[in-house]
Order: structure tokens, then sequence, then C-alpha cells
């Protein structure tokens, strides 16, 4: 007679147990997404600047627009991010997806977009804490002085490698969330005169002619999603966490950001919410709500605002100094900026040459009395947005270009290899050609205005500059040129050489 | 000496014995340091990515045989880089009790910031900080003559640290650095050695 036996259960890994310990689930990914994107910053003070400068009644919409558009444009990315790693940035799956030249191109447009974001926020701080101290405490600090108390602590917490406690961000982060929910309520239900208009959400906002600088504004505010990517290798289930992670960012900052503006037309009325808006620009938020809440609620907002802020701004600094650190390590920028702390292991140059960015950017805004909240907040952080809208336009070409060509090994779905990113061109594109050929509509200024084609035309030079500079790498120095893309693996050629 | 105790020293100060990197930086070099020590004594091989057991002889040390029991014990391969993650959490705490076994360091327990924290201090500063100045001299003059301490110039380059060594020195340092690490490294070397360095850049673009 046969005996029936029991395999043995198969060895675990005691490896991969343990490693598996270390890795990084959805919600701490997410909460690194999420911190970039300071939602509150972008309710308080994004949606309601947006609704002045660009006049355009429609950005609840747009929000779930751009919301769509970008979480197609995540199918292809997330999916690349399995394949490319090491990556810091848009530019190294550009370089994979479309070659070093356009890659390089790409990474100057890179560092001047995110540079752009990270010091346009110092105006967002500076003039709210400025607001906030003089009405609560009769403090008379001008926007400025706050401006560089903050880029005082950021730079040296981006030096020393002081990062905000994972669970203090967590924890300011849910309030943030918390509180613009009970905003929301309460200024659903006290609508004005107009009532519970659907106006703001007619598709005909999608064809006005400020619907580009809109879309930008919006998207500004999603700036940080794509955090997510950096921690594919330590993500805990590399085909899912991070997609989930991705997906579940944009959805939530979507609904937020949709619903809150969405609000605000609701309690200010569609009609008036432009005029309103251009009134009481950052405090239009707490205009709405503070008849219905009280001083607490009030007061919590600002304090949280301001708390959002600087959290946007270190997350800022921290990534442009690591892009600065990437491209050093690259030897696509100069090999010092890949230096580090010794012993914070803190990307010191990249963090210094960012500080050193931020003080000459507030001094020259302050000596030349520019608005704060205008013209260095709006301006920049939108600016920013530009830069990372033609990043997410050449990525899309570079997840088709990847997945047709070295990627094809890997055997991606049509959907996510192909079809999705070419939706997701489509729309990007559009909002990028009507921006583009908008501007004016982005910084306020009257039609033909010189701001208006500077501004667009510096970006292309700077990626122009940025494409010649490596076809000089191609021929001068091949040996800088094969490594464009490489990332962090890049350190077996560039660090010897430094 | 063994080759991570020799790297230990070179990377930590020799009179305070705190590390001259971030701890995650100095935990990967120890890592890679424990790795070439089997490697060079024929224990591993890698074959491009992962790590492979070639013999499973016991080593001369404990440490070593318990880092070659856990290689062993695992039913599947592991790329070299799980492995620097893996015993990088923990390398610098088995070097230096590797150590204070043969008498190099102490252990020094002080109670700092309401807590009581562990140190391990050199038994003899002067003698524990010989190893940096002698390869910080051997870079300088292009001459170093034994093959741990080329090994760990390399790894001082997979770390960083080579930017303390190199200071304030010359080019011709750099180039022969990299000599070194191309021309005077085995296979397997090169690949622990690139692989180590793609880790420690990863954890500073991944802000971790």
């Amino acid at each position: 007679m046969s005996t029936v036996t029991t395999p043995p259960p198969p060895r675990v890994s005691h490896v991969a147990k343990q490693l598996a310990k270390d890795r990084l689930g959805v919600p701490m990914i997410v909460g690194h997404a999420l911190s970039g994107s300071a939602p509150l910053t972008v309710v308080a003070a994004g949606t309601t600047t947006g609704y002045a400068i660009t006049g355009n009644q429609g950005l609840p919409l747009i929000y779930a627009v751009v919301a769509v558009a970008l979480m197609l444009f995540s199918v292809g990315f997330v999916a690349m991010s399995r394949h490319i790693v090491n990556a810091g940035s848009f530019y190294t799956y550009i370089a994979h997806g479309m070659g070093s030249i356009i890659g390089v191109g790409a990474a100057f447009i890179a560092k001047l977009g995110y540079n752009s974001m990270q010091v346009g926020l110092y105006g967002g701080f500076g003039a709210l804490a400025a607001t906030f101290a003089t009405n609560r405490f009769g403090a008379t600090w001008a926007w400025w002085a706050w401006a560089l108390t903050a880029w005082l602590v950021v730079g040296l917490c981006g030096l020393l490698r002081i990062d905000v406690n994972g669970l203090v961000l967590a924890i300011v982060l849910a309030c943030e969330i918390a509180l613009v929910f009970v905003y929301d309520v309460v200024m659903l239900a006290h609508p004005a005169a107009e009532g519970y208009s659907l106006s703001a959400l007619s598709p005909t906002h999608l064809a006005a002619a400020s619907f580009g600088a809109a879309a930008v504004t919006a998207l500004a505010g999603f700036v940080g999603f794509e955090a997510t990517t950096v921690f594919s290798e330590e993500a805990r289930d590399p085909k899912r966490t991070i997609a989930r992670a991705t997906y579940l960012s944009l959805i939530i900052v979507g609904l937020l950001y949709a619903g809150s503006a969405f609000a605000m037309t609701i309690a200010a009325g569609p009609s008036n919410i432009i005029a309103t808006a251009g009134e009481k620009q950052t405090e239009l938020l707490f205009f709405l709500a503070s008849p219905h809440l009280s001083t607490f609620f009030i007061d919590a907002g600002h304090l949280l605002v301001i708390t959002s802020l600087f959290a946007a701004l270190l997350a800022f600094h921290n990534t442009c100094a690591r892009y600065s650190f990437a491209l050093g390590r690259e030897r696509v920028l100069p090999p010092g900026l890949a230096t580090t702390g010794m012993r914070t292991g803190a990307p010191k140059a990249g963090s210094l040459f960012q500080s050193f960015i931020g003080l000459a950017v507030i001094v020259g805004f302050a000596i030349a009395g520019l608005d704060p909240v205008v013209h260095l907040f709006f301006w920049l952080t939108t600016y920013g947005g530009l830069g990372v809208l033609i990043l997410m336009v050449l990525t899309c070409g570079a997840i088709i270009g990847y997945f047709s060509t070295a990627g094809r090994e890997h055997h991606e779905s049509l959907w996510r290899a192909l079809i999705a990113p070419c939706l997701a061109i489509l729309v990007l594109a559009y909002i990028l050609a009507t921006t583009v050929t908008s501007y004016h509509n982005l910084l306020g200024v009257p039609e033909g205005h010189p701001a208006a084609i500077l501004f667009p035309a510096a970006m292309l030079v700077t990626g122009i500059v940025g494409m010649l500079w490596a076809v000089w790498l191609r021929f001068a120095r091949p040996d800088i040129y094969q490594s464009i893309g490489l990332g962090a693996s890049a350190s077996t050629i560039g660090v010897r050489r430094d | 000496m063994h080759l991570a105790d020799l790297f230990y020293k070179i990377a930590h100060h020799g009179g305070s014995g705190t590390s001259r990197l971030h701890p995650t930086t100095t935990g990967y070099g120890l890592a890679a340091a424990l790795l070439a020590e089997l490697m060079v004594s024929g224990h591993l091989d890698t074959d491009g990515e992962n790590v492979i057991v070639v013999s499973r002889q016991p080593p001369g040390n404990a440490l070593s045989h318990a880092i070659l029991d856990v290689l062993t014990a695992e039913p599947q391969y592991h790329p070299l880089k799980d492995w620097l993650r893996f015993f990088g959490r923990t390398a610098a705490t088995d070097v230096a009790n590797r150590m204070i076994r043969t008498g190099e360091i102490d252990v020094v327990t002080e109670r700092r910031r309401f807590r009581t924290q562990t140190f391990y201090r050199p038994v003899d500063a002067g003698q524990f900080e010989g190893p940096y100045g002698t390869l910080r001299i051997a870079l300088l003059t292009q001459k170093i003559a034994t093959w741990d301490f080329g090994w760990c110039a390399a790894l001082s380059v997979a770390t960083g640290l080579h930017h303390q060594l190199l200071a304030d020195t010359n080019p011709q340092a750099r180039e022969y650095l990299d000599w070194i690490i191309t021309k005077q490294l085995p296979p397997y070397g090169r690949h622990l050695i690139d692989v180590t360095a793609a880790i420690v850049g990863g954890a500073v673009i991944a802000h971790r």
C-alpha cells in the first residue's frame, strides 16, 4: 500500500521577510506625496489666487479634468517606474524613452520648474505669515522678513537633514484635510443668493480663453504626486503599491481641490467668485467660512496654511537638492553638486545651491517692491507647473518610445504602454498649447505684455540650452554622455572621476 | 586584520569612535566589506546580479561564518543589493562586536538626552586612527601596497568617503583610485563597488 506523504512546507526566505518589514506600504508613500502637494496651501492660496488671476469660474471642473488627465498619465508612468529604477525624476524616463539629448533638455527644464515652484512658495509663506501675525498679534514684520526666516530654517533643515517627524507630518496632513472638509461643508451649507448653481461645472469653461491658465494653476496644485515613483525600489509590492499610492494621492487631492473650489463658488455665488477672489485673495477661504465658524477654526486654518506652506517649502527644497545631486552624479551638471554631507548624508551642495537661489529671489522681489502673493507665489508656482506640464508631455512620449523599443521585453499591456499615454498626451498637450498661446491670462497682464512672451520663451530656451549641452557632451565627453539617465547607478563612472 | 575591521577604522574617528559618514552609508560600506571578505576567501561570487555561495567550508571567523550561514539558509538567490540592504542594517554593530572581541574597541553606555545609549570607543585612539592616515598617504603617493587597503580605497569611493580622504590632494590621486577599481579589482569586486555606490546614491535620492 502506498503512503501519501505531504510535501514539506516551502522554505521561507528570512531575508525577504526581513526586508519586507522595511518596505513602504501605500499609506506611507501617499503621505510623502501629499506632504509635497500641501493640500491646504493649494485650497487657501492656489485656488483663491487662481480665481482672481485667471478669471475662470470653471476651476472646480478643471481640477477634475486635470486629475483625470494625471491619472491617465500615471498609468504609463508607474509602469515605466517598475523598470527604470534608481530614478529621481521625469528626465530619467525621458532620457530612456526619447534619447539623452532630449533627456538633458528636460533635465534643465525640470531644474527651472522645480526651483520656481520652491522659491515661489516663499512668497505665499511670507504674505500669509505676515497677515496672520499682524491681525492676531499686531506684529509689523514685512512679508520678506517672514520669508527670510522660513528660508533660514528650511536651509538649515535641508543641510542638516532634519526632517519633520513622519507621525507629526501625518497628523498635520490629516488636520489640514479635516479642516478643508469642515470649511467646505460650512460653505455648501450657506449658499449665496444664487443658491446651488452648477454654472461653475459647465463645460463651456473648458473652451474659455483662460482655460490653459486655469489648467496650469490646477496642475501646479498636484505637483508632488510624481514623488511616489522615487520609492519604487522600496515599495512593498513592486507591481501594485506605487500604482495604488499614485492613484490614491490623485483621487484624494483631486476631490479636495475640486470640491473646495466648487464650495467657494456656492458660498460666494458663481457670478461673484472672481470679483470676491480678486478683493480677498488668499483670505477668500476664511472670508467665506468665518461668518459661520468660531474663531478657533479660522485661527487653526491660518496656522495650518502656514505649516502646510512650510512643509511644502521643505519638501520641494529637498526635491530640488536631490535633483541637483542626481544631475551632478551623472555629471550633466558640475559634479560638485553631488557632494553630500559626510555625517548627514544630505545632498549638501544641492541644498546650498537651492538656498542661494531662494535668497536671491526673495531679496530681489523685496527690493523691486513686487507683490509676494501675485508675483512671487502665483507667478512662480504656476511657472513651476508649466515646467512640470512640459515634462509630463515629454514623458508620455518617452513611455510610448520606451515600451515600443528597449522596454518591449517587459510585455506591459497595450493600455499601459500605448493607449493611456496617448490619451494623456492629447489632454496635456492641449493644455500646454492653450497655456503658452495665452500666457497673459496666467500672469493677469494685458495681451501682448512682454512678460507673457518672456516666461514661456525662457522655458523653451532653457530646454534648448540643455539639449545643446548634451550634444557637446556627446562629442567632447562621451563617458559622461553614456551615463545620462542612469540615476544613482551613474556613480560607477562619475564618482571615480570627480 | 579583517577587511571590514580595517574599513571600520577608516570610516570612524579614532578619538570618539563616531562615524565619519551617515549611519546608513556606513552600514552599506561595512556590509560590502563583509561580503568582500567572503568573496576574497572564495566562499561567494556573483553572477552579475545575484550573490552565489561557491563554498560552504567554514570561514576563519565567527562573523563571516554567521553571514555565510544566512546566505546558505536562503531557499533562493538574492540580488547583491538586497544583501547589502539586509546586512547593512546591522553591519556596523556586528563589526564593532568583532572588534570588541579582538580588544580594539570598548563598549560604553552613557545616559544622554534622557535615555541610555551605547557607544563604541576605540581602546587606543592613535592606533585606531592609523589606517585612515595610511590610506590617505597611499593615495597621495599612489602607492597602495596591500590588497586590503586597495579594497578600502574602492569602498571609500562607493561610500563617498574618498571626498574626505582626498579633500586637498591632486587629481592624480583620483585617477589612481579609478585605476584601482577598474584595473586591480576582480570582476566581482567591481560589481560589488558599483552596486554599493548605487545603493548609497539611491538612499540620498529617496531621502531614506
